[in-house]
């Protein structure tokens, strides 16, 4: 039997009032504590009027702070809660688990001492980006990567899918404790980019509206006027292909062999 | 101003809300019956104005990922040379819970 304690992190969607479940408001306003982390104070003073006990997750962000500290606390003060027999609720913008560390972490936690935790998911950035630009990711495939990440690592680029970058105001920050970048940073982005991409590539900068009263950002620039382009932490860079499906002949030809096959047995 | 907030909620949750414009958003909100500032800022659409009215703050960061996972301390980085295939079955892992 589970112990006494249980943690539901909750997405509550990007847009205030509208992209709320059902089953996540009940967890926000059955739960003892509510943990939160949103993306507008506006939302915050929404979510206080769910439950009488909303606790900000804010205070643990400083300039200069690693963020890895503030996600470690942020999973130690929820924990800290379902140790105490609580029934604690976790709310994130967007979706829980998607491109969020803590709430991942403070679940598995959870689990590891033996109390129940559950993930409720919500309508993500990603989500409201598809509806909002009019894409597909079905149609010719679609990748996503944190700026940084792409940045450090050697990964491969397929410039027939679409691209999207999160986070890429913060592009190449790797002290984790800044909240922008220079441009230089980007600019350095910018020539990664430029081995797959002409310079003149069209690229949207997509902002989700978190607030009902708002429109979506959806600014199209070129590739190369990234670096200058202002930026904050809620933007995301979307690439459009700049290559047609390449088919693949062989893989065609084997199919066809198969087909074939399969036919006179 | 608990008004602002469920009007703001309606405009999300409500379609036929949610695209009004002109006159008929001015009505919307004069039939909350709100104080003038408030009001104005809804008029205008200026959620920092609102923000700072209802005493939301001023600042909101909307960060939840680091782009890479926590510098390892020197004993941690020993353990993993010490045990290969632990390493293996952590890149195969299907979920974080």
């Amino acid at each position: 039997m589970d112990k006494p304690g249980s943690l539901a992190c909750v997405g509550i969607g990007m847009t205030l009032g509208a992209h709320i479940s059902p089953r996540s408001r009940s967890h926000i306003e059955q739960a003892d504590v509510v943990f939160a982390a949103v993306s507008d104070p506006l939302v915050e003073l929404w979510l206080q009027q769910m439950n009488p006990d909303v606790r900000s997750l804010q205070p643990l962000y400083a300039e200069g702070k690693s963020r890895h500290d503030t996600y470690r606390e942020m999973v130690d003060v929820i924990l800290a809660e379902v140790r105490a027999g609580k029934t604690v609720c976790g709310a994130f913008y967007g979706h829980p688990g998607v491109f969020a560390q803590a709430p991942h972490r403070a679940i598995a936690q959870a689990r590891a001492e033996g109390f129940q935790a559950h993930m409720e998911p919500g309508i993500s950035a990603e989500d409201c980006l598809y509806a909002d630009l009019g894409i597909d990711p079905g149609t010719v495939g679609c990748q996503h990567y944190e700026a940084s990440q792409l940045m450090f690592y050697q990964r491969r680029i397929d410039p027939s899918a679409y691209l999207v970058l999160w986070q890429v105001a913060i592009s190449g920050d790797r002290s984790f404790r800044r909240f922008s970048t220079e441009p230089a940073y980007r600019q350095l982005l910018v020539e990664l980019l430029a081995k797959d991409y002409p310079l003149d590539h069209p690229c949207i900068v997509y902002e989700a509206a978190t607030l009902p009263i708002h429109v979506p950002r959806r600014d199209t620039i070129a590739l190369r006027d990234l670096a200058l382009t202002p930026l904050d932490l809620t933007s995301t860079l979307v690439l459009p292909p700049a290559v047609p499906l390449q088919g693949n002949a062989a893989m065609m030809a084997r199919i066809a062999e198969l087909d074939a096959s399969l036919a006179v047995a | 101003m608990s008004n602002v907030i469920a009007f703001l909620e309606s405009l999300g949750n409500n379609a036929a809300k949610a695209q009004l414009t002109g006159e008929a958003y001015v009505a919307a909100v004069d039939a909350v019956g709100l104080d003038d500032a408030p009001r104005q800022a809804l008029l205008n659409r200026d959620a920092d104005a609102l923000s700072g009215l209802l005493g939301g703050r001023s600042k909101m960061i909307c960060a939840l990922f680091p782009a890479d996972q926590e510098p390892q301390k020197e004993g941690d980085e020993e353990q993993e040379d010490k045990d290969p295939d632990e390493k293996k079955e952590s890149v195969r892992s299907t979920g974080l819970h």
